[in-house]
């Protein structure tokens, strides 16, 4: 076993990964980004068999082993359900603080998840007592929209 | 046929190792085999449970596992704690296709940055982007049972200054340190409702476990523990798509553990739980999730001392997670202290007169899988 002694001796050699992916988002996917991107609406797609609409659209209920079968537009505004604030700067992530949420958009059986804007974070605590679970949230678009989960800026408190 | 435990090892948790993972793998790998009393001839396949970009590598075990004494051997590794890696080196030996096998968990931590690690695990169309990382996630989860059940930050600094006290006691653990409920009540935010002091550190560590068929262990031990119950379960992945204030998956981990087990009453027939305390919060909702009490009771467990050392059913002795997080070897290092337990071996921390152990683990996002493991001596 190495000795305790020299530890602070051993050489570190330091290595970043740069490694470009092309996602392909496949057909639910790109129209629930497309719709985002060209008519600033959130669609979710129905099961046939346990009749909940989910968000993000996607092709398959899980709990059922089904092909989910229509599109359903949802509201951009829902109630909070539950949020974190990020205190701690890690590495690669957003500089603190900054909240995220999940949000349920009426019409919606399953949740969004989305940063949550427009509070005062100088005080983190009391920011995060103030923030009730259950206040109603609205979408807000950026104006310039490609086609991405970020084409919603964040999510804020309607009142 | 049943499957015995005839050695476990560990390496002791710390914030670096400063040394190359796969020769802490040999480490453990030793640690167990001399526990055993076998050399690495005897040994017929390795299975190890280890996360992929921990270390900045992928498929990790094509370093591990040769050091580790899988040299030439039957292996296969697990993309997960070394508590599922458990369950599939039992299935090997009940099959019959293998009478001894190591099942190797090496958990380094240090390496990276691990909460951008759990980042890049998540699926690239929508979470990865929106900043979110497995702490957020907890922190999602833990107000999200609080605010349902109404459990007070006293009643989680209580875990936490249990589990910590419990870790002063064991030499393995990283952080040795008793701390006091007005600390945790008053230590720096991390993912908000969550304190530092209330969720697991990042350590450098891991650990081993040999596990033989009947007839083998009857051979060369006398006293093995038996592997009674086991049961591992998935949910979804979708954060957006479950109830966060259960831990379903450990629910029905447990279920199918205590079946095959035949434990009716987890109370009364369990003597000691090494759980998987990721947060305070966690730890409770396990309480409900193992049926130790209701949906939503756990707080008054914690009040009552019902899971200290000198409980009726103590709950991390070792100090669990909050103390010592070798991730991928967290989940496997609580079935190795309840082995150590059932052996009396636990020296500091050992509890009286424990016969049937539990070892809990969750891992991913939302605690999306969880594993179960019963042990009897």
């Amino acid at each position: 076993m190495a000795t305790k002694d020299n530890k602070d001796e051993y050489i570190i050699v330091e290595q970043t990964w740069n490694v470009p992916f092309r996602h392909y988002a496949g057909e639910i996917t790109s129209r629930y980004l497309k719709e985002f991107r060209d008519n600033k609406k959130i669609m979710g797609r129905r099961c046939p068999k346990c009749k909940r609409v989910l968000i993000p659209a996607r092709k398959n209920c899980e709990r059922c082993f089904t092909e989910t079968d229509e599109w359903i537009e949802v509201n951009d505004e829902g109630k909070l359900v539950t949020f974190s604030i990020n205190c701690i700067k890690y590495v690669g992530m957003p500089d603190p603080p900054y909240i995220m949420g999940l949000i349920r958009l009426d019409g919606a059986d399953t949740d969004i998840l989305h940063y949550i804007k427009g509070i005062d974070l100088s005080d983190v605590d009391k920011a995060g007592r103030e923030l009730k679970i259950g206040t109603r949230m609205k979408a807000v678009w950026k104006e310039v929209r490609v086609g991405n989960v970020t084409d919603i800026d964040y999510f804020m408190p309607t009142v | 046929m049943r499957v015995a435990v005839i050695g476990v090892g560990q390496i002791p948790a710390e914030t670096c190792k400063r040394d190359v993972f796969s020769d802490q793998s040999a480490l453990i790998s030793k640690a167990a085999l001399a526990d055993a009393a076998l050399d690495i001839g005897q040994i017929n396949n390795v299975v190890a449970g280890e996360y992929d970009l921990v270390t900045g590598r992928t498929a990790e075990h094509m370093y591990t596992i040769p050091s580790a004494g899988g040299y030439l051997k039957d292996e296969i590794r697990i993309n997960d704690d070394g508590l599922f890696a458990l369950a599939q080196a039992y299935m090997g030996i009940m099959a019959g296709e293998f009478e001894t096998t190591l099942v190797l968990s090496t958990g380094i931590s240090s390496e990276g940055p691990q909460e951008l690690i759990t980042n890049m695990r998540l699926a690239p169309f929508y979470h990865r982007q929106l900043g979110l990382h497995e702490k957020l996630a907890n922190g999602m989860q833990a107000l999200q049972y609080r605010e349902r059940y109404g459990v007070t930050m006293k009643q989680s600094a209580k875990v936490a200054v249990k589990n910590r006290k419990n870790a002063v006691r064991n030499g393995y653990a990283h952080l040795q340190q008793e701390v006091t409920e007005e600390e945790v009540m008053k230590s720096e935010f991390d993912c908000w409702p969550l304190r530092v002091l209330e969720r697991a550190p990042w350590s450098d560590g891991g650990c081993a476990v040999v596990l033989a068929s009947e007839s083998f262990a009857r051979r060369v031990c006398l006293h093995p523990v038996w592997i009674t119950g086991l049961g591992w379960s998935n949910e979804t992945y979708y954060l957006e798509d479950k109830d966060l204030t259960h831990l379903t998956a450990t629910k029905h981990a447990a279920q199918r553990a205590y079946k095959m087990a035949g434990i009716n009453n987890a109370v009364k027939d369990i003597d000691v739980a090494e759980i998987y305390d990721v947060t305070t919060y966690h730890e409770l909702m396990a309480y409900e999730a193992l049926g130790f009490c209701k949906e939503g009771e756990a707080g008054h467990l914690i009040d009552e001392g019902f899971t200290q050392m000198n409980g009726d059913l103590p709950v991390n002795p070792s100090g669990g997670v909050l103390s010592s997080n070798p991730l991928s070897a967290s989940g496997l290092s609580r079935f190795v202290e309840c082995v150590l337990q059932l052996r009396e071996q636990a020296q500091d921390h050992q509890i009286k007169n424990a016969c049937t152990g539990l070892a809990h683990c969750i891992t991913g996002y939302g605690a999306q899988r969880s594993c179960v493991a019963i042990v009897r001596r």
